[in-house]
């Protein structure tokens, strides 16, 4: 009985997310996992997007048109032998794109996964980094 | 054997979250895996007191209400990619124990 439940609200969590993502499959959508924060300064912007348990060789990201787009996928791995009490960890393909500002260095983006955070680095160009000019009193 | 799992929330500090817990059962162990992303395999603090366990990694601490009696003694943690798994071995008390019956 128990199982059943968890099933049944397994499968409304996915198609919940289904109808999110076909709604909402554009930048920035708050409704979607993984949770995401961006952070800005005068040199460029950082995107961390909490992927837990995903592997360096699930994830793709792309930068195409001015859109950053990270795609990825957690599998569900029950451990055999055992049975589910409880199931609350997302799971699945997943996709976020995010349009970026267009003072962003495209050539110039990285990205690094640790502790199941991915961070991706964007930097201003140059040209577009805030420059401290002296003004002289004379 | 069905019974439903009682979690709780602490009162919760301003920064603090709440992961997301898997939990798994077979007639040895429960198995609990947590999402921590960001926290790294020294920041996880594991405690047992009755049957009230608290799980704390980096910014996310959540208690969890242990609805069978475990050996605190014998409970093991790993953490990798932002995730916690916990294994917390029943006590011989809470294990089935398998009566056999004699057919004469």
């Amino acid at each position: 009985m128990w199982n059943n439940w968890q099933d049944l609200e397994r499968t409304f969590r996915t198609l919940e997310r289904q109808a999110a993502r076909s709604f909402y499959d554009g930048p920035a959508a708050h409704v979607e996992w993984p949770t995401s924060t961006v952070s800005s300064d005068d040199t460029g912007f950082v995107l961390e997007l909490e992927v837990p348990g995903v592997r360096e060789q699930d994830l793709q990201i792309t930068v195409e048109n001015g859109v950053l787009t990270v795609r990825g996928e957690r599998s569900f791995e029950a451990p055999p032998g055992y049975r589910v009490q409880l199931q609350e960890r997302p799971f699945g393909k997943f996709k976020r794109a995010f349009r970026l500002s267009n003072n962003v260095d495209t050539e110039a983006v990285s990205a690094a996964l640790k502790d199941g955070v991915l961070t991706v680095r964007l930097p201003k160009r140059a040209e577009a980094q805030a420059r401290q000019i002296s003004v002289k009193v004379s | 054997m069905s019974y439903q799992l009682a979690i709780s929330c602490n009162q919760r500090q301003a920064n603090e979250r709440t992961p997301h817990f898997d939990v798994y059962e077979n007639d040895d162990e429960l198995l609990l895996i947590a999402d921590v992303p960001g926290a790294s395999g020294g920041q996880v603090e594991v405690n047992i007191e009755r049957q009230l366990l608290t799980l704390a990694a980096g910014e996310h601490k959540r208690s969890f209400r242990v609805p069978l009696e475990v050996d605190g003694e014998h409970i093991t943690a790993e953490a990798k990619n932002g995730v916690v798994t916990l294994h917390l071995p029943k006590s011989e008390r809470a294990k089935p124990r398998r009566i056999s019956v004699n057919v004469s």
